[in-house]
């Protein structure tokens, strides 16, 4: 079934289109989800309320950009509209006499998915929003300002805070990593 | 978009962009049961629930005020020459006897008929006569004594007494008539039969016999007059029946005791240390309806809001191991001291907390059916008990709690959220007193207990958390 097909089934709400667009769009939506939601269990939430907006909007896809683009679109408004929604006044973390690493020092052997997926989601809320959607999802600091409702001075000192934190998480991997060998 | 891209950002990004994970089932499964009719049908309600609700509880009110008022209202209408004369209640009549020249005494009904004749009458007797004209009629005959004292006037009431007028031949209605007048035309065209009542009647008809009431304020005798009027006054100046309906408006702040029997003592703990009670506080809008002397029956509805916080810190711990490079000096017994860089690892045993902070909110919307006995009473003073069930109607959660089963914390608006939308029956008990104002309006004071009977938690949870509370109520009511 083309992503065309699948599209027209779901304006019309056949149930098989929806159920092979769940399959065909589900598995990378639910890790876009994870990255996002604090357990796995708010993730399916997420997921589930993004497919469900998916559904009841379809016929307003007008095919600028591409349709996995628009879902994608959809699980992480889905997402942030939760974290807004959520009534956590602040979430601090304590690191312990963090340390910098300077770009150009950095040796980085490959790391799995799992492993970077890991540091991710370990990431403090606030840190982690505004990562993933000023790394992975491309979005501006302008853009994050807007969405979470905060200024774009806290939007970069956020992200430098979640790349000090990641910094030292994949340090420990690496040395794991000598270990072994 | 971005400008300034960091390593880290392109490895995170290149690394998780197309990551991919299995999913599960049992969201497409969840996911299928909202594409159907009755559930969009269903969550379209949940979600208006409160404008629902709001326009139900309206209308039930203003239904209820309806009959109220409208069941003490008679009938005005006269159907097909037949119908009835509403009820006068405490109306005065004066009337003056009659004076040497004047031998009809003259009965001045016009307050009473105007105001209960209907606005579009057409007066047919207005014009009939003028007092000089004035002449007796068979239902008020003359009366054969003179009077001294010719324009003495003397109140009488009459209460609650319908009159029915069958075959009347009323093409007009009955208009108002001035005082001292009586016309042929009102007495000749209307006949009066006395409807069953238990309360004096006042019956003005043709060819009838003249009412009691008339004769006992028309004495031969004019020195028994007052002795006889003020009988008939006290015999008739029976109180009105209040309405049994009453409305009131009451406000509590609440003393909320949690209680969870079924947890774990650690997990009990646990909750007891995260999450502390904020305020709670209940309205309740009751429509009452009195039985009897003792026995009064309330109902309406209840909001009910239970608001905590949640403070709670989670500490991880991790350990940390780092490599350093050292340069230093051996001494070699052959070659001397010898610059040498070793490895040397650092193990740190860290640890890092994250705080999180909650304002939980508990909402309760009820019906409560009370049932309540009035022990002792004074002119101002009504002291009573009363208690029933409290039937729930929607139960809402906000906030965040401690996992019962995986230490973690819950966020209420997901479906992790460990409660029931509905929390059944509880019971409530009341001490009761009401301190009259004046005639329409009590103060009411109200302590007393709330019992949480069933569990607000989903069983699987374990919990069985309920809620106790202490109501301390305070409000005011409207007798009609």
């Amino acid at each position: 079934m083309s992503e065309e097909e699948l599209i027209n089934g779901c304006v019309r709400e056949d149930r098989a289109s929806q159920y092979a667009l769940y399959k065909t769009y589900a598995g990378k939506m639910l890790a876009v989800c994870r990255r996002y939601g604090r357990t796995d269990l708010e993730a399916e939430d997420i997921l589930q309320e993004g497919f469900i907006k998916v559904f009841d909007n379809v016929s307003k896809f007008r095919g600028n950009g591409s349709f996995e683009g628009w879902i994608r679109r959809i699980m992480v408004n889905t997402a942030l509209k939760l974290y807004r929604k959520s009534s956590f006044k602040n979430e601090v973390i304590g690191i312990d006499d963090g340390y910098d690493i300077p770009q150009e020092a950095t040796v980085l052997e490959k790391i799995s998915q799992g492993e970077l997926m890991k540091m991710v989601q370990g990431l403090p809320e606030g840190y982690g929003i505004v990562f993933n959607l000023y790394a992975i999802e491309g979005y501006s600091h302008a853009e994050i300002a807007d969405n979470l409702g905060v200024n774009e001075g806290t939007s970069r000192s956020q992200l430098a805070k979640a790349r000090k934190w990641l910094q030292k998480k994949v340090i420990e991997s690496q040395n794991i990593e000598y270990e072994r060998k | 978009m971005n400008e300034n891209r960091h390593p880290l950002d392109d490895l995170f990004r290149d690394g998780l962009d197309q990551h991919s994970v299995e999913p599960p089932m049992h969201v497409w499964e969840r996911i299928d049961q909202t594409r159907t009719p009755v559930y969009k049908l269903m969550n379209n309600f949940k979600q208006h629930s409160r404008w629902y609700l709001s326009v139900a509880a309206g209308l039930v009110f203003m239904s209820a005020a309806a009959v109220m008022f409208l069941s003490d209202k008679p009938d005005l209408g006269l159907v097909e020459g037949q119908g009835t004369i509403p009820a006068v209640s405490q109306t005065e009549i004066r009337i003056e006897t009659p004076s040497e020249e004047q031998s009809v005494p003259a009965l001045a009904i016009q307050e009473a008929i105007e105001a209960e004749t209907p606005a579009s009458s057409t007066p047919t007797a207005s014009s009939s006569t003028s007092p000089s004209a004035a002449r007796p009629t068979e239902a008020y005959p003359a009366t054969p004594a003179p009077r001294k004292n010719a324009t003495q006037t003397e109140p009488i009431t009459i209460i609650e007494a319908p009159v029915t007028i069958e075959n009347a031949q009323v093409e007009a209605p009955i208009a108002p008539l001035e005082k001292g007048e009586v016309t042929e035309q009102t007495t000749e065209i209307i006949q009066v039969t006395e409807a069953p009542s238990t309360t004096p009647e006042a019956v003005v008809a043709e060819n009838e016999e003249i009412p009691e009431m008339v004769e006992a304020i028309t004495p031969n005798d004019p020195s028994e007059a007052p002795k006889k009027n003020e009988k008939k006054e006290s015999k008739t100046m029976i109180p009105l029946e209040p309405s049994p309906w009453s409305i009131e408006f009451l406000g509590s702040y609440d003393f909320v005791n949690r209680r969870m029997p079924n947890a774990s003592p650690a997990y009990q703990a646990a909750r007891k240390q995260d999450e502390k009670m904020a305020s709670a506080y209940t309205f309740q809008l009751r429509a009452q309806y009195r039985l009897n002397a003792v026995f009064s029956l309330r109902s309406g509805i209840s909001y009910s809001r239970i608001n905590e916080t949640l403070n709670h810190t989670a500490i991880e711990s991790y350990t940390e191991i780092t490599d350093r490079q050292v340069t230093g000096y051996i001494v070699d017994p052959i070659n001397g001291p010898t610059q040498i860089t070793y490895t040397v690892r650092d193990t740190f045993n860290r640890s890092s907390s994250s705080q999180v902070n909650s304002n939980n909110s508990y909402t309760f919307i009820d019906v409560p059916v009370l049932l309540n006995y009035t022990l002792y009473t004074s002119n101002k003073w009504a002291v009573g008990m009363s208690g029933g069930p409290i039937f729930n109607l929607v139960f809402q959660q906000k906030g965040h709690i401690l996992s019962p089963t995986q230490g973690e914390i819950i966020d209420l608006s997901t479906s992790a959220n460990p409660f029931r939308t509905y929390a059944g029956v509880n019971l409530m008990l009341n001490a009761t007193a009401s301190y009259s104002l004046n005639k329409h309006f009590d103060l009411l004071f109200e302590p007393g207990m709330r019992f949480g009977l069933s569990s607000l938690t989903n069983t699987p949870t374990g919990i069985n958390q309920k809620y106790n509370s202490l109501n301390l109520f305070t409000g005011i009511r409207y007798n009609f």
